[in-house]
């Protein structure tokens, strides 16, 4: 039981919770309600309360979106991207992890603490030489090098490691006196009870990829295979500056994302909590 | 079905003490042995040798005379059921006890056969299609069992099987398993640190001590004949009494005195082991069960007098301990005849519901006829057949 | 790890589990980063006629009187100093408020959390229309009503006093959510017998959060605090949309500069002595974060 709160204590912190969730909903508003209104209102109305009130909803912008810029293109561009990251990072991370937390082999312990170094570096400490070899080997503007560098992650390796080291092992050893490989131990008892920490590095590394800038920015030269980050900063510069459109391309990049998160919110919560969990 | 044999097994992690000596071990075909001892002795560790689970650090693990030291766990063919009993949690029933069926690569139809025959003969039928998480202790325990059952296994080796469970089903499934492994006629290495489950459950019984084996016999020859004062202060509940005592004669025949009172020894004692009158004048040591020991009225000849320090009622019977002014040594060391208890408390069971007060004078007698002899060391004295 | 005998010796299998994560790991982090590590030391550039020379700490020595650099070493660390205690702390109010068992406590965890999902690229070009210049601006309007019209309109993020905050303020709005969802979880592992136990001994409230929630707490806000302070000195994204490092390098950061040095001039050893500056920032903070996470356990 948790201590009885008082009256008015209660009252407070509802107070406290909608002044605050106001002030965090109030840009998703705007960017809703204006992407729906003809582009020359959008500025002008955004600091009065008509900036938050969609009267003669159009979905006019969203049209313009589509023929003034490749917006599915980019789309496809951000889930082939993304999605290959996170499925191959899943496969490869996880059975590298099990490979720390299970197996007998030697230079593990060695191996593992270079895996927790590498840790500590973040993508922005190696973009330069990456960028180099990058623009040396003509893979600029390419899928493969938006993709390929990204898919071995330490901090996945580590979170699984913990997931899997967690497990009991009598239920590998049980496998095995039933006769299973190690391979087959993985994909048939461990892949199995590992939902958790699956969905949580899926989500981790998804929110990391769907949102990079830094590096498509630096390898992307033209549109063929510039993912929405970089593709709606680009429809910022294009002219003419219409805030209606922009708005519209907002809206469409993070609405499939949101109503996955409205629908797995839970897993989300659980996944960005994981993270924290060690530190 | 197969024998196993443990030849100078051993078992030592690098720079640690061995965990496991030179341990000699056969389990007959089709023989239910059990392996018990304190937790932390290594029985265990053994298990999970004899399992693949566990490197061997020197000697030999034999199935039906092949060393087996070189072979993965999944080429030994033998069934494991683990403490937790380690059923797939995202499989049903049905799945776990397929599992390993699949993994002998058996076709569909024989998978089914076995898996209604196993389920038939577990009484599981109703639970095929339910998770681990849905079934009771009990179910998981057998449904651990079927898994071990359905795929033909030339050995049973179960690790500390019942200790999840109640103590009730803890007696319920017991005699289970002994019917199950009677019916099926299986070899099994059962290993338990309950004396009670070994007694009631083994053919034979191992007793295991820090990484050593102390005496491996049928439970009716344990009890009668433990081979040092370990096995006597384990095997029996509660265990047997050890007092240290100096023996003499007193009008040609033997005794030894405790407190004020001269006990002398039977006849058939003394048959029993004919080194005895030899060691007159020597100290020993002398076991006594509590089942010995009996209550009677004061003013007695040969009776003891003793202060009740804790009386367990039990209903049927009563556990009693008592103060005495006697020596009792302590049955789990290296040196027993020279490790006395700090508090000499002599434990007797007595028929019947009694409510003894502690600080109350009461007076017991002791069956001279069923005294056990050890020496110093706490080896029985004269092994006799 | 030495093996008696080849009964529990996977090593054949372990390799090929972690043969392509261990092949991306070295050629993908530890290569380039290595490769980095030794370029700061010479005169790089992509496709420059110059022979490759070994230029000792000479890039070192020239960031470190650019003045650019240096305002962005300040930008960087100013940043951290306003937005790791602010948002550390609006993250554990956020936090604590949530968990009080209140009715509707996943709806408010949902919407803090709801900008978490937001790409920054996408936060900031929303954030642009939110800075509009003139009166009619978001941001101009709302510090207009809560000043009874006190505030002069300004155009935020070219003015060099308040591009800089204005920037924070919408990584304020975008990272706090991540931090509250850490320390609620920090707050729902503290057993709950804990504080019954402070409670029944007598300590109100308030007492109770400072000597029990508190210390409960440590190691996550650590966590929190560190991850924070590190995302401060990766602060690129907003800058490069919002103002370009302007006005006056008012807003330019290290890897705003790294990467204008490498990608609009080609100075690849330039960068590198940047990343590897970045380096050891991380590296310092991170060294840090584990000492005071060991102190800790030391004490329990």
């Amino acid at each position: 039981m948790r201590p009885q709160r008082s009256r008015p204590g209660m009252i407070l912190s509802y107070a406290l919770l909608s002044v605050l969730a106001l002030l965090c909903l109030a840009p998703v508003v705007m960017m809703l309600t204006g992407s729906l209104k003809p582009d020359e209102r959008v500025l002008t109305e955004a600091g009065t309360l008509a900036g938050f009130i969609p009267d003669q909803a159009s979905l006019q912008n969203y049209a313009d979106v589509f023929t003034r810029t490749d917006f599915l293109g980019f789309l496809i561009n951000s889930l082939f991207i993304t999605g290959t990251i996170v499925i191959c990072g899943l496969l490869v991370n996880a059975l590298a992890a099990y490979a720390f937390a299970r197996l007998h082999w030697h230079g593990r312990d060695l191996l593992f603490n270079l895996v927790l170094a590498l840790m500590i570096l973040p993508l922005e400490a190696i973009a330069v030489p990456l960028f180099y070899g990058v623009s040396l080997l003509g893979l600029r503007d390419t899928y493969l090098a938006q993709i390929l560098p990204f898919i071995a992650n330490a901090f996945s390796i580590y979170l699984f490691y913990s997931f899997f080291i967690g497990l009991p092992r009598e239920l590998e050893e049980a496998a095995r006196l039933d006769g299973a490989s190690t391979l087959r131990i993985f994909f048939s008892i461990i892949l199995p009870n590992s939902k958790p920490v699956f969905a949580s590095v899926a989500i981790l590394s998804f929110l990391m990829w769907w949102g990079a800038y830094l590096w498509p920015l630096m390898v992307t030269i033209g549109p063929e295979v510039r993912p929405l980050p970089v593709a709606i900063a680009a429809f910022y510069t294009l002219p003419p500056l219409q805030w209606g459109d922009i708005l519209a391309f907002g809206v469409m990049m993070v609405a499939p994302v949101l109503l996955i998160f409205i629908l797995f919110q839970r897993w989300f919560v659980r996944g960005v909590a994981a993270s924290g969990i060690k530190g | 079905m197969a024998s196993i044999r443990l030849d100078k097994v051993s078992k030592q992690y690098d720079g640690h003490d061995a965990i496991i000596e030179e341990m000699d071990l056969q389990i007959r075909d089709g023989e239910l042995l059990v392996l018990v001892g304190p937790s932390g002795c290594g029985k265990s560790t053994l298990l999970r040798m004899v399992a693949g689970l566990e490197e061997v650090s020197a000697g030999e693990i034999l199935i039906d005379d092949l060393v087996v030291n070189q072979l993965p766990p999944q080429k030994r063919n033998l069934a494991m059921v683990f403490q937790n009993y380690a059923l797939y949690p995202h499989m049903t029933v049905r799945e776990n006890l397929a599992f390993p069926l699949k993994m002998q690569r058996l076709l569909r139809d024989e998978v089914n056969r076995r898996v209604a025959q196993t389920a038939e003969l577990l009484s599981l039928g109703n639970l095929l299609d339910r998770r681990p998480k849905q079934l009771s202790g009990g179910q998981r325990q057998r449904v651990a069992m079927g898994r071990a059952m359905v795929r033909d296994a030339d050995a049973f080796l179960m690790d500390e099987p019942l200790s999840n469970l109640d103590a009730k089903l803890r007696v319920e499934i017991r005699s289970e398993i002994a019917a199950l492994q009677k019916r099926l006629g299986i070899t099994t290495l059962y290993v338990t640190h309950d004396q009670v489950e070994a007694m009631t459950l083994g053919h034979r019984v191992a007793v295991m001590r820090a990484g050593k084996l102390q005496q491996v016999a049928t439970p009716s020859r344990l009890y009668e004949h433990p081979i040092n004062v370990f096995v006597a202060g384990f095997i029996g509940n509660p265990g047997m009494n050890v007092l240290r005592v100096k023996l003499e004669t007193v009008d040609k025949t033997l005794a030894f005195r405790l407190g004020e009172h001269c006990f002398t020894l039977t006849q058939s004692v003394v048959e029993n082991y004919p080194d005895l009158p030899n060691r007159s004048g020597q100290m020993l040591l002398l076991g006594i069960r509590p089942a010995a020991i009996t209550l009677v009225e004061p003013g007695g000849n040969d009776s003891l007098e003793t202060i009740v320090s804790s009386a367990e009622p039990l209903g049927h019977e009563t556990i009693l301990h008592v103060d005495a002014d006697i020596d009792v040594v302590a049955t789990d060391t290296e040196d027993p005849g020279n490790t006395l208890l700090k508090r000499p408390v002599l434990t007797a069971i007595i028929p019947g519901h009694h409510h003894f007060k502690p600080g109350e004078t009461v007076h017991l007698q002791i069956d001279c006829d069923k005294l056990h002899c050890f020496d110093l060391q706490g080896t029985a004295l004269a092994p006799h057949d | 790890m030495r093996f008696a005998s080849r009964l529990n010796d996977q090593t054949p299998a372990a390799l090929l589990l972690i043969g392509p994560a261990l092949f991306g790991l070295l050629l993908f982090v530890l290569l380039p980063f290595l490769f980095a590590l030794l370029t700061a030391f010479t005169n790089l550039r992509l496709g420059s006629p110059l022979p490759l020379e070994f230029v000792e700490l000479k890039q070192f020595t020239r960031i470190f009187n650019d003045p650019a650099f240096l305002q962005a070493l300040a930008n960087n660390l100013l940043f951290a100093l306003v937005v790791v205690p602010l948002q550390t702390a609006l993250a554990l109010g956020l936090a604590l408020l949530l968990n009080q068992g209140l009715r509707g406590t996943t709806i408010y965890r949902t919407l803090f959390f709801m900008p978490v999902v937001f790409p920054m690229s996408l936060v900031a070009v929303v954030w642009i229309l939110i800075f509009a210049p003139g009166p009619s601006g978001m941001m101009n309007s709302l510090l207009d009503f809560l000043s009874f019209g006190q505030w002069q309109p300004r155009d935020f993020l070219r003015d060099p006093l308040l591009a800089l905050p204005a920037i924070m303020l919408l990584s304020i709005w975008q990272g706090a959510g991540f931090q509250m969802v850490i320390l609620l979880a920090g707050l729902q592992a503290i057993p709950q017998e804990l504080d019954e136990a402070a409670a029944l001994d007598g300590a109100g409230r308030w007492q109770r959060f400072l000597h029990v929630t508190l210390p409960q707490l440590r190691n996550p806000l650590i966590f929190v605090m560190l991850i924070t302070t590190i995302l401060a000195f990766r602060l690129f994204d907003q800058v490069q949309i919002m103002t370009r490092g302007g006005p006056d390098n008012a807003t330019t950061t290290v890897m705003y500069e790294m990467v204008e040095s490498v990608f609009t001039r080609q100075q690849v050893a330039r960068a590198s002595a940047m990343t590897a500056v970045f380096f050891l920032l991380v590296l310092g903070l991170t060294w840090l974060q584990r000492r005071l996470v060991r102190q800790t356990r030391e004490v329990e």
